[in-house]
């Protein structure tokens, strides 16, 4: 600081002069750009167009692109400010090699030789398997594409899971049961036209907030959210079901039973394209009215209202995310999701269809071309067809193919616990805040021998306990492909360069292939994402996911592009799955699956009465590694808080804003600060996420749905009690 | 809102746009929100002055206060009770350290000429000149220094432009006046000049006007508990209270000097005390907030203050050394500085609600 400006004669007009510009108008001349780079959101699945402004290298600005057929020329607080998570203090800049306790600074070739010869070692001495891989949701779908290989083929384990199993597991999982494959079928136009719009445990104005406006855009909806909190988008609803926590299924259940016992299915559509209707039927008996209004707490007329609106809709939509997902009945809901579907034809055309509304900007792209719970382009490990042809095509023997899944994300985490996995690789994700039941975590990651964490950020909670740091390009640094959750396939560009000496993880994993002696085997010819894209074209040509068609020039030319798109495709308009009644079980039909409804594995009681939901706010995303870094986000909503009935704050004696600890037969999260409000109803309290200073995942329970290995984040028995009275 | 830029050492303010308005452009923020929820639109001034209710809703300070030009469109189906959440949260105000010492000072220096005046007019034959250069040296000190409040001091001078509009313009030109004629006051007191009654009176009758513009300054509607005639009670007694203290610790002898103080401390005592009670029974939420502030966290503080006034009475009552007038003078200041810090931190502004959570930790 001058004297000058002390005196108050330097009052820094440069920098903040204003200047005319042809694509900003009138604004502050530091932030008008000298290029524009377009690109997709690196944030939510949403999948929304963004231009980067580009000045001096550095990105200053991001914009929303008017025509792009996702955002229509509108962004959420985060997309708004996008530019700003990429020039941060607490971005990853060098590899960091843990010496004598010390993360220190080492070259390139010293981290990546180290990090070979430490997995080589172990996999020597403790057996293939016992090197493990988290991956995420957030790399571009050519470096998903490339890492399966890498992993399965060239270091040789299938314990490798990613993000994705944390999110939309049940998603997947459900899809398979019902369908026969993965693949959300509907598209975000069903939004703006369905005359019924259902969503459950969904809170899009707070989560997808740019998917709002498809809602608002149709003329005649009617719009039914069930959801224990009265959430933002509860309070868009026409009908708002406030059903107990984890319920959702018997709800379900009931409304088929009434669906049935109506006769508002469609029977055709059963009998030409499901199998199971029934055993369905028979199934449904029991899931009267009286007996689901008893365990969902609705009233009867309620749950009559919602299956009469649902099965008398021309065209019914049902969207939902982590409220379903996040539950060790997640995949059987999302299944009972596709019955009402199935039940009523309400699929595979305009307005009408079950999705499941994604998290991560490119948790499809790993859920098609990753190699983790399938093979790329959803083979199926077990499918001697899928084996062959797979083989055939990377031109290997069939042998290296895995005949079955690795663990899942929680399994190799149990696996570390157990000391049968020694060696780790988290690339792009932060479990020291996202994984349920921290002390689990803390106590695995502790048996290991060697940890690998790939991140564009540190530190972050994960990288602190890292013995190797490797610096990652992130968003705007590098170039790929991201897949939303409506199947659309959108281009990701480089606006600036990697910071430091950040690289994107493809070169990465290139130099990583390099270091094993395997990159001309894996990546033949390879020079660029580009290459890795065109040879995921051809592995996923024929494939329900079938992006044969689209090229980067041809996403240059038209912009984003849903799958499928086979070679010489030429409709841009508008996709849905399964409009022929096609599905991808053996029989070609879609099956209805029967699963009772059970309550959620801990209950309240016994000194923890409370029931604790977890979810996010609009400002933040996931761990808050980015958007803790930028200011208009963070000052909106810099401290995690509880929310809590005023009748239950009432009977404990505490005040709105005092500092409550959170406590679970697991853990404590110490002083966070109370909101007395109706959002919850009494007994049920809600705590945000994204916090690392005051983690909620300390308190939350390690239980896992058995089919997706989704953890039960959403509900969990509690205590609150005033900070420092005990202890 | 006006925004305080601590880089540049300016304030700015919302200006609409104004220029991508001339080119037919929307402004910033509206082309920005996602979802469309701002507007802009040309105001009819004088329908507006008619009929501004639609700038009124849940959480935000009256539109009677500024009369305020944002229409707000509320949700058909608002809750009939909805308001702000942050009513049980509320905030420290900034204590303005400058500001402080300038008003606390400058209510002192206008005191202590008071009692100079009168000393002199009753013909006093004493040395009167090194206490009327003290006064008039800490009158300069405050002024002098209060532009070190300012994010650009190099224009203080500024200040003075707006006094057909502005208290804080009158207050700087009222002050600077006072302190010019007492410089004179206290030179004819050197040179034992004659017309001094004159010149006294003039000296107190302009710094009278000066702690007069102090408190109009503060008494603005977004600042309910400075909007009352308390402050001007508040000001006044400081100068009651402080002034004739500082005289008597060079002429403990006259007794009618220590009465005043104990006028000035009775005064402060029973302004405060008044201003604490009209505060807790107030309809309005921010100065029942205020109350609350020094009932609460700043109770001590509070309590602290009122004492120190009991005891200066007490002190003041009883002839003592002139070590123990000193020791009152030390006190009292202390005192007032202590009032006037409370006068800025415990106020609550009339602003729109904050977010839930505690926005202001990370601002």
């Amino acid at each position: 600081v001058s004297l000058l400006s002390l005196l108050g004669f330097d009052t820094k007009q440069e920098d903040y002069a204003y200047a005319r510009d042809d694509s900003t108008g009138f604004t502050s001349a530091r932030k008008i750009p000298e290029k524009w780079v377009s690109t997709t959101c690196g944030y939510c699945s949403v999948g929304c167009g963004i231009d980067v402004g580009v000045k001096d290298g550095k990105a200053i600005a991001s914009r929303p692109q008017a025509l792009h057929p996702v955002n229509r020329g509108k962004l959420c607080p985060k997309g708004l400010s996008e530019h700003y998570i990429i020039d941060t203090e607490n971005r990853a800049k060098y590899p960091l090699l843990r010496k004598n306790g010390k993360l220190l600074r080492v070259d390139w070739d010293e981290a990546l030789g180290t990090m070979v010869e430490k997995f080589r070692g172990i996999q020597k001495k403790y057996g293939p398997q016992a090197l493990g891989v988290l991956s995420t949701g957030q790399l571009v779908t050519e470096e998903f594409y490339t890492l399966g290989k890498l992993i399965q083929l060239g270091f040789g384990t299938t314990n490798y899971d990613g993000n994705t199993t944390l999110c939309m597991a049940s998603a997947v999982s459900g899809y398979k049961l019902s369908f026969g494959s993965d693949g959300p079928p509907g598209a975000y136009e069903d939004i703006e036209k369905a005359d019924v719009v259902f969503l459950i445990g969904a809170n899009l104005a707070d989560n997808h907030p740019i998917l709002c406006q498809y809602i608002e855009a149709n003329p005649h909806k009617t719009v039914i959210v069930a959801d224990p909190r009265v959430t933002k988008t509860a309070m868009l609803a026409d009908l708002h079901l406030p059903l107990k926590p984890r319920t959702d299924l018997a709800l379900l259940h009931g409304i088929a039973h009434i669906l049935v016992a109506q006769n508002m299915v469609d029977r055709e559509y059963i009998a030409r394209h499901t199998s199971g209707f029934d055993q369905m039927v028979e199934f449904l008996k029991d899931y009267t009215p009286e007996k689901v209004s008893a365990i969902t707490g609705l009233s009867q007329d309620l749950i009559y209202k919602t299956a009469f609106l649902y099965g008398r809709a021309k065209a019914g939509f049902i969207g939902w995310t982590m409220g379903v997902n996040h539950s060790t009945q997640g995949a059987v809901t999302v299944s009972a999701i596709c019955n009402l579907a199935l039940l009523t034809g309400q699929i595979g055309r305009t307005g009408a269809g079950p999705l499941s509304i994604t998290g991560q900007c490119n948790a499809m792209g790993t859920r098609e071309a990753g190699f983790t719970s399938g093979m790329p382009g959803y083979r199926k490990f077990d499918n001697p067809t899928d084996r062959a042809e797979l083989a055939a095509m990377w031109g290997i023997d069939e042998a290296r193919l895995p005949m079955k899944r690795g663990l899942a994300y929680p399994d190799i985490v149990e696996a570390t616990v157990a000391n049968k996995i020694k060696g780790l690789w988290i690339i792009a994700t932060n479990p020291l805040v996202s994984y349920p039941n921290q002390d689990t975590l803390r106590q695995g990651l502790s048996n290991l021998d060697f940890l690998v964490v790939q991140d564009g950020y540190h530190p972050t909670p994960t990288t602190e306990l890292a013995d190797l740091v490797l610096p990652a390009a992130i968003w705007g640094e590098k170039e790929g492909t991201y897949t939303n959750t409506e199947r659309r396939v959108s281009k990701v560009n480089q606006a600036v360069e990697p910071i430091g000496e950040a690289r994107s993880d493809f070169d990465i994993f290139m130099a990583v292939a390099e270091k094993l002696g395997l990159r001309d085997e894996l990546y033949p010819g390879w020079r660029s994402v580009e290459d890795a894209f065109n040879e995921w074209r051809k592995i996923s040509k024929g494939r329900l996911c079938d992006y044969s068609g689209i090229s980067y020039p041809l996403l240059a030319e038209k912009g984003a592009i849903q799958w499928p798109f086979p070679e010489g495709s030429t409709d841009f308009g508008p996709s849905r799955l399964y409009g022929d009644g096609h599905y991808e079980h053996a029989d070609g039909r879609a099956k209805f699956v029967c699963e009772e409804w059970k309550p959620f594995p801990e209950q309240p009681g016994m000194g923890y009465p409370l029931i604790l939901n977890t979810g996010r706010t609009v400002e933040h995303w996931h761990t808050r590694t980015k958007t803790k870094e930028v200011p208009i986000l963070e000052r909106l909503s810099p401290v995690a808080w509880l929310e809590m009935n005023p009748r239950d704050a009432n009977q404990l004696g505490l005040r709105t804003h005092e500092p409550v600890d959170v406590v679970s037969r697991r853990g404590r999260v110490k002083r966070v600060e109370l909101r007395l409000t109706e959002i919850v109803a009494p007994g049920q309290v809600f705590m945000p996420f994204h916090y690392f200073e005051t983690n909620v995942n300390e308190v939350t329970q390690g239980a896992f749905d058995p089919i997706s290995r989704e953890p039960n984040y959403k509900q969990c028995a509690v205590r609150v009690e005033r900070s420092g009275a005990t202890q | 809102v006006p925004q305080y830029n601590p880089e540049r050492g300016v304030v700015g303010k919302c200006d609409m746009c104004h220029n991508r308005l001339e080119d037919d452009m929307a402004p910033a923020c509206v082309s920005a929100c996602p979802e469309g929820a701002i507007q802009i639109e040309i105001v009819n001034i004088a329908e507006w002055r008619q009929d501004y209710l639609s700038a009124n809703a849940p959480g935000l300070p009256s539109a009677d206060d500024s009369i305020s030009t944002t229409r707000v469109t509320l949700p058909d189906n608002l809750l009939p009770d909805t308001g702000r959440v942050d009513t049980h949260r509320i905030p420290l105000e900034h204590p303005h350290w400058p500001l402080v010492f300038v008003l606390v000072l400058t209510q002192l220096s206008v005191g202590a000429f008071a009692v100079l005046w009168l000393l002199d007019a009753l013909n006093h034959k004493m040395g009167l000149f090194p206490l009327a250069f003290a006064s008039l040296g800490l009158a300069a000190v405050a002024l002098g220094a209060a532009p070190l409040h300012l994010g650009r001091p190099a224009f203080a001078w500024r200040a003075i432009k707006g006094l057909r509009r502005s208290w804080l313009s009158r207050e700087v030109f009222a002050l600077s006046v006072f302190a010019g004629i007492a410089g004179g006051f206290a030179g004819m007191l050197f040179l034992d000049l004659p017309g001094r009654p004159v010149a006294g009176f003039l000296t107190v009758v302009t710094g009278a006007i000066g702690v007069l513009c102090s408190a109009k300054l503060y008494m603005v509607p977004a600042r309910p508990a400075w909007n009352s005639r308390y402050t001007v009670a508040e000001f006044f007694s400081t100068a009651l209270l402080l002034g004739p203290l500082f005289v008597r610790v060079m002429s403990p002898d006259q007794a009618w000097i220590g009465w005043m103080a104990v006028g000035g401390a009775a005064s402060q005592l029973i302004t405060q005390t008044l201003k604490f009670l009209w505060m807790t029974q107030s309809d309005l939420f921010e100065l029942r907030a205020s109350s609350l502030l020094l009932s609460g966290p700043l109770r001590r503080h509070l309590l602290l203050r009122l004492g120190v006034l009991v005891a200066i009475i007490a002190a003041s009552i009883m002839p003592g050394s002139q070590a123990m007038a000193a020791a009152a003078l030390v006190l009292a200041f202390a005192g007032e500085i202590l009032g006037r810090w409370l006068f800025f931190v415990s106020v609550v502004p009339k602003n729109i609600a904050a977010a839930f959570t505690t926005a202001g930790r990370a601002a």
